[in-house]
């Protein structure tokens, strides 16, 4: 089973996406800010983090850019998620390193190929 | 031996409840063998025998003497039967029938006593009480009598028992100054400690169906009340066992001790911090004026409610698709229960995606009519959906520059929650008396909270120099705060607000030409605000009503606590104003499914409509197949992401 990492601190954001992703068959993990995240993906080696970028203690920004930079999670494909995005929000996040960008609120079936994208990758 | 005797007396007399009861009827014990002396003085000899009152009916024994005697004791008349009988027979039934006045007095008086003591304690509220699925209210401030008015908005209107160790002669003062709008509650108010479990099991806290936790105190303004709540909390927590299953509702004053309250509650109610609750609301009316009018509309339980309700559901049905069938509720949200940590959950989100796939275990958030059946409506066949303005093209609330009006305790949350709202810097003045002392404490107090996009700049104004505040050029602030202040024992801080507020209203009148900012006000009292229905107020928070509302919502209603903190807090999902113009062509009628759907575009959810020219300005849950005439400046409210810019 996929095994995803939502990185979030809204627990409504948090709720939703790990309630319609468990029902997707993915398996969920969830760590409330960019701190608890790295570590998450330390320890329990998800196979896709879905981070949200606003987040308190560390940034996604910051948490994308040194998971990126530390070779034992590296590898590990990140989708940056944010508000009403605009365009320089998005190149912020692929600058960090993220893997894939999207808006919330999620459109799920585009955020399911995008993951799918990304594992496949 | 006579030493040890009188010890065990006195211990007995100090110590026991029962002695009076004990001393009466060994006195009447002793009169009477006493009496029964006067067998040794003629009490059967034949002259005694012709007077009417003595009796030989077994012989003159024990019997016969032991009921002479207390005949004498019982009825002082009995001592006139008497009459012929020897003289030292006469000295006993006169000694007993004075003793028999006394002891007679002292049963009276004992009688006396009881009915006066059960009296006094009812009057002192120190009464148990002896109710079931009762509301108990722990503590007493400025928000009981509000709380109180909202109880009475709910269907059932609860028993309420209130615990406070506030003066209770006082308390009854302000119930019956309000007896003519609260006549249909039933209110019981006691006086004792809520932090002492004695007093809570007084109020049959075990049998009570709510608890509301309040600051205890008339101000509720200092923040040692917060310790009393967190030790009360503390004491509920050994209460939650499998069948222990009522609802408490904690209030916090202070944020700063809201971590300690939680850890003290193990997490398991909604605490409330109520400066952080106000500051959110103050703040969203600065981005939003208006808004707390319809805080008002949408939270008050007059014409709406919001409900958790189950539907029948399809596995796979789209929340949108059933957001546009529903007629007499507006579907708001998606609830649903889960296990976490072996313990079960509630889970709710707001507004989703009108994509969301229903789950058949979800259970809908929605805001309904009161007293109103929901029914499914047939589909609709949309015609003229106009695309809508993308959220993010949308002209946003700016606030760059605000300035704040007040010394009360609560302003470094209004500052912080303003940090938080955005994503540049926020230039704050800080008008006050001390300000420089007071900015300093501010920024100290929240030098791990503010933000670097907050800078806050003293500026020294006080009542005796009022016309300080000239010098300051208000058309260069975005905003006015004007939040009561409760720091000055000789100014009421309504009383304050409405100085400044006309202080506010000359400087406009005199500087016409400049673009005034807009005055958001904190009220202590619904009256402060009655009084003025002048443009220069824009717009106004009664706390102590606002927070009554939230907290006897959360009494009933639990789930809401959710609810309350992300539609008030910085990011996530909020209440919104928004043109009308943004989502339909408003030179013709417009169809509220067409709006529905065009909001659902671009994910906003439709919970209502301004409209200033109509007779209802705030229409919250519109009829679904409504058709409205729109004009410029007309708004809908929308729950939607929250956007900064």
């Amino acid at each position: 089973m996929t095994k995803i990492l939502i990185v979030e601190d809204n627990e409504m954001n948090r709720d939703m996406l790990s309630r319609r992703l468990t029902r997707k068959g993915y398996e969920i993990e969830l760590a409330e800010d960019g701190e608890a995240g790295l570590s998450a993906m330390k320890s329990g080696n998800p196979d896709l983090v879905l981070m949200d970028m606003g987040l308190p203690v560390m940034d996604g920004w910051t948490a994308t850019a040194e998971a990126k930079r530390d070779p034992e999670i590296s590898n590990i494909p990140i989708i940056a998620l944010t508000a009403h995005a605009l365009e320089a929000d998005k190149q912020k996040a692929l600058d960090a390193g993220a893997d894939d960008f999207d808006t919330k609120p999620v459109n799920l079936p585009g955020l399911l190929e995008k993951i799918e994208a990304c594992i496949k990758k | 031996m006579f030493n040890r005797a009188k010890y065990l007396f006195f211990r007995f007399s100090t110590t026991k409840q029962i002695f009076p009861f004990v001393f009466l009827v060994s006195l009447v014990l002793l009169v009477i063998s006493i009496g029964m002396g006067a067998v040794f003085f003629g009490l059967y000899s034949d002259s005694a025998l012709e007077a009417e009152g003595i009796d030989l009916l077994y012989g003159g024994g024990l019997i016969d003497t032991f009921w002479w005697s207390m005949k004498h004791v019982l009825d002082p008349g009995a001592l006139s039967e008497n009459y012929g009988a020897p003289i030292p027979v006469l000295l006993f039934g006169l000694f007993n029938s004075l003793m028999g006045l006394v002891i007679t007095g002292a049963v009276i008086g004992f009688i006396v006593n009881s009915i006066q003591r059960t009296i006094d304690k009812a009057k002192s509220g120190s009464a148990a009480v002896v109710e079931n699925s009762h509301l108990i209210m722990l503590g007493w401030n400025n928000k009981s009598i509000p709380i109180l008015k909202q109880l009475l908005k709910f269907k059932e209107k609860p028993k309420v028992v209130i615990l406070t160790s506030v003066d209770i002669k006082l308390v009854r003062i302000e119930l019956k100054r309000e007896s003519r709008f609260l006549k249909s509650l039933s209110v019981l108010p006691l006086h004792g400690s809520i932090s002492l479990p004695g007093d809570l099991y007084r109020v049959a806290l075990k049998k009570a169906s709510h608890v509301l936790l309040l600051a205890d105190g008339i101000d509720s303004d200092n923040l040692l009340y917060d310790v009393t709540t967190i030790k009360t909390l503390m004491l509920l927590n050994p209460l939650k066992k499998p069948n222990f299953t009522v609802n408490i509702v904690a209030e916090i004053i202070n944020i700063e001790n809201l971590y300690i309250a939680n850890a003290a509650s193990k997490l398991n109610h909604p605490i409330i911090s109520s400066s952080d609750f106000i500051s959110k609301t103050l703040v969203q009316c600065a981005r939003y004026p208006g808004y707390a009018q319809i805080y008002s509309e949408l939270f008050s339980t007059e014409k709406n409610e919001i409900e958790i309700i189950s539907l029948p559901i399809e596995d796979g049905e789209l929340f949108g698709d059933l957001a546009r069938h529903i007629e007499n509720a507006t579907l708001i949200g998606v609830s649903w229960i889960e296990k976490k940590n072996g313990l079960d959950r509630r889970a709710t989100v707001l507004n989703p995606d009108p994509n969301y796939d229903l789950a058949s275990d979800d259970e809908l958030i929605v805001i309904r009519s009161s007293g109103k059946n929901l029914k499914r409506l047939p589909n609709f066949s949309s015609t003229k959906i106009r695309e809508s303005v993308h959220p993010s093209l949308f002209k946003t609330p700016s606030i760059r520059r605000a300035l704040i009006l007040s010394k009360s305790s609560s302003i470094g949350f209004t500052i912080k929650e303003l940090g938080q709202h955005s994503s540049e810097l926020i230039e704050i003045t800080l008008a006050c008396p001390e300000a420089a002392a007071t900015a300093s404490s501010i920024q100290d107090e929240l030098k791990s909270n503010i933000t670097g996009n907050v800078s806050l700049e003293p500026y020294e104004f006080n009542f005796k120099s009022i016309s300080s505040l000239e010098s300051l050029r208000l058309d260069s602030f975005d905003v006015i705060f004007i939040v009561a202040d409760e720091s000055d024992d000789k100014i009421d801080a309504d009383d304050g607000t409405i100085m400044i507020l006309l202080l506010l209203r000359e400087l406009k009148a005199r500087t016409k030409d400049i673009q005034f900012p807009p005055v958001i006000v904190e009220f202590l009292n619904n009256r402060s605000l009655d009084l003025w229905h002048d443009e220069i107020l824009t717009d106004a928070v009664v706390s102590t009503e606002f927070l009554s509302m939230l907290f006897a919502q959360l009494v009933k209603k639990p789930f809401m606590e959710k609810i309350f903190k992300e539609l008030l807090s910085a990011g996530g999902i909020e209440v919104s104003l928004r043109p009308v113009e943004n989502y339909a062509d408003i030179t013709e009628a417009v169809e509220f499914q067409n709006l529905i759907l065009s909001a659902q575009n671009i994910n906003e959810i439709i919970i209502g409509i301004t409209q200033e020219s109509s007779s209802t300005p705030i229409l919250i849950n519109p009829p679904k197949n409504g058709i409205y005439q729109f004009f410029h400046g007309d708004k809908l409210i929308v729950l939607a992401e929250q956007i900064y810019n």
